[in-house]
């Protein structure tokens, strides 16, 4: 029964263009992150900057403070990778050195003050880059496929892209047990949720957006149906793993949670564009094949007259 | 021991993966899956963070009746305080900069304290220059122009135009602490207390 339940989850058939679409929008997603911060220049800072960073967090990491040549080195190996994992080319051992090197540079981010580079975008893009590199995701939308033969579903496409979509739902699942393990259920009221959208709007150094946080702070109602309806939420996103119908729902919603926290509370959750390892990507590679074909219907093999 | 932990636990993730990689097999694949689940699975469970296996307690506790904020303010020749756009800290992100401020600053002595308060002092005056002379502040945007990743946490640019940018020097650093109770401030019953801390250079005001 048990085992039954395992193959059907990890070892059904699935298409190898959704482990494909989920490979690319890992890479993308870790590229654009990476792009957009400069973790060589914190190798650069003075020693006074370093002087609380125990040694053990710089061994856990392979850091060496005072190298900024030498990580602007490896960031550059890490894009070159990340671009390879994006297009096929050599993508498994790509996806391991840009796992490796990610896992070395991330903590960059934040290790003057904390060894855990958490909520900084990288956490997900790791241990997916591990996954990716012992998985066939490279067999279709690679400039360099590794099938030798026309592909199929298969169960080896099944499992790494569930673990993936699954590093992502744990995000939500355990955001909404951490409300209830570390504050209880009421965490669930106007009570908890109203001070913090007080203070993330107050807060003049953080707050872009301040009205809509602040109308909704003013009605408790809303505020507990919000708060209600957020842990709810968190804990149901899971389903979007298991039932593919599910994530017609649980996807869209999520992103309009994640932009009503921007606008809310001034949050930017980064790893929201992560949420596309759960599109369909056969689907819309058949959709945009229809698309194709139906404007241009001569090149169907079944318009002689054309 | 929570670095070894750590370490060890994505070692044996990776080593995991290494085996299952040279011939991937049903049986192989589950007990990387298992392997897997078991470290996220426990991770999220404890809420016990071994980065990069993370626990997400994503707004997971409560705000206290009375909270605090650090803030940095830079001072011209004339006295006049000024605010510091985020971005003039390059390559110390805002948010890491207050955090490294309020977890490590004060616990460093006063050389050193004023060590690192000259050398921030350094870079947002060059950022300050920087922005009257290119209109930019900072090279977050190096790369991405204006598609470049925000951080999780909001801010707002305040160094947007040459007018909106102190056109004098900046010669002082001051490092202050405010405290107010969101309640009564959302009700206009108080207002936020400022203490300074530290300031660069020291005691010569």
């Amino acid at each position: 029964m048990i085992m039954r339940a395992w193959n059907r989850l990890w070892f059904t058939p699935e298409s190898p263009y959704n482990l494909a679409g989920a490979r690319i929008v890992i890479a993308l997603h870790a590229l654009w992150i990476l792009l957009s911060r400069n973790l060589s220049g914190t190798s650069a800072l003075p020693p006074v900057f370093w002087s609380a960073v125990p040694t053990t967090s710089q061994w856990r990491y392979a850091i060496v403070p005072g190298h900024p040549a030498v990580e602007t080195a490896l960031q550059v190996v890490v894009v070159l990778g990340l671009i390879a994992v994006a297009l096929g080319l050599y993508a498994r051992p790509a996806a391991l050195v840009a796992a490796l090197l990610l896992y070395h540079l991330a903590p960059l981010q934040t290790i003057i003050w904390s060894p855990s580079p958490y909520e900084r975008g990288f956490e997900v893009t790791v241990l997916a880059l591990v996954v990716l590199s012992i998985s066939r995701s490279d067999d279709v939308w690679a400039v360099r496929p590794t099938a030798r033969s026309p592909v199929t579903a298969a169960w080896e496409y099944r499992w790494p892209l569930v673990l993936v979509q699954l590093f992502v739902a744990q995000i939500y699942l355990f955001s909404g047990y951490a409300k209830l393990y570390r504050v209880g259920w009421h965490w669930m009221s106007s009570g908890t949720l109203r001070p913090w959208l007080l203070v993330l709007g107050q807060q003049d150094q953080i707050a872009v957006f301040h009205a809509p946080g602040q109308w909704l702070a003013n009605h408790p109602t809303l505020t507990t149906l919000v708060a209600v309806g957020a842990v709810l939420f968190d804990l149901g996103f899971v389903f979007a793993v298991f039932w593919r119908r599910a994530r017609w729902i649980l996807v869209p919603a999520a992103l309009l949670f994640h932009t009503a926290i921007l606008f809310t509370m001034n949050i930017l959750f980064l790893n929201a564009p992560q949420l596309l390892v759960f599109v369909d990507w056969g689907a819309v590679r058949r959709f945009g094949r229809a698309v194709r074909s139906a404007k241009r219907p001569w090149l169907l093999p079944s318009s002689p007259s054309r | 021991m929570n670095d070894i932990a750590a370490a060890i636990t994505f070692l044996g993730f990776l080593t995991t993966a290494v085996i299952l990689g040279r011939s991937p097999n049903r049986q192989r694949v589950s007990l990387f899956l298992v392997y897997a689940l078991a470290v996220t699975f426990g991770v999220g469970l404890t809420q016990r963070d071994l980065w990069p296996f993370v626990s997400w307690p994503l707004i997971a506790g409560t705000v206290a009746p009375v909270v605090s904020q650090s803030r940095y303010l830079a001072v011209d020749a004339a006295g006049r305080e000024h605010d510091i756009d985020y971005r003039a800290w390059y390559p110390i992100s805002f948010d890491e900069l207050l955090a490294w401020s309020e977890e490590v600053l004060l616990t460093l002595d006063a050389d050193q304290r004023q060590q690192a308060l000259g050398i921030l002092l350094g870079r947002v005056e060059a950022a300050r220059r920087q922005a009257i002379r290119t209109g930019r502040v900072g090279a977050w945007d190096r790369w991405l122009g204006p598609a470049t990743a925000p951080f999780f946490l909001l801010h707002p640019s305040r160094w947007t135009t040459p007018e909106s940018t102190p056109n004098t020097p900046f010669v002082r650093l001051r490092y202050y602490r405010e405290t107010w109770s969101p309640e009564l401030l959302a009700r206009g019953r108080t207002r936020i207390r400022r203490r300074l801390l530290v300031e660069y250079p020291a005691g010569d005001r």
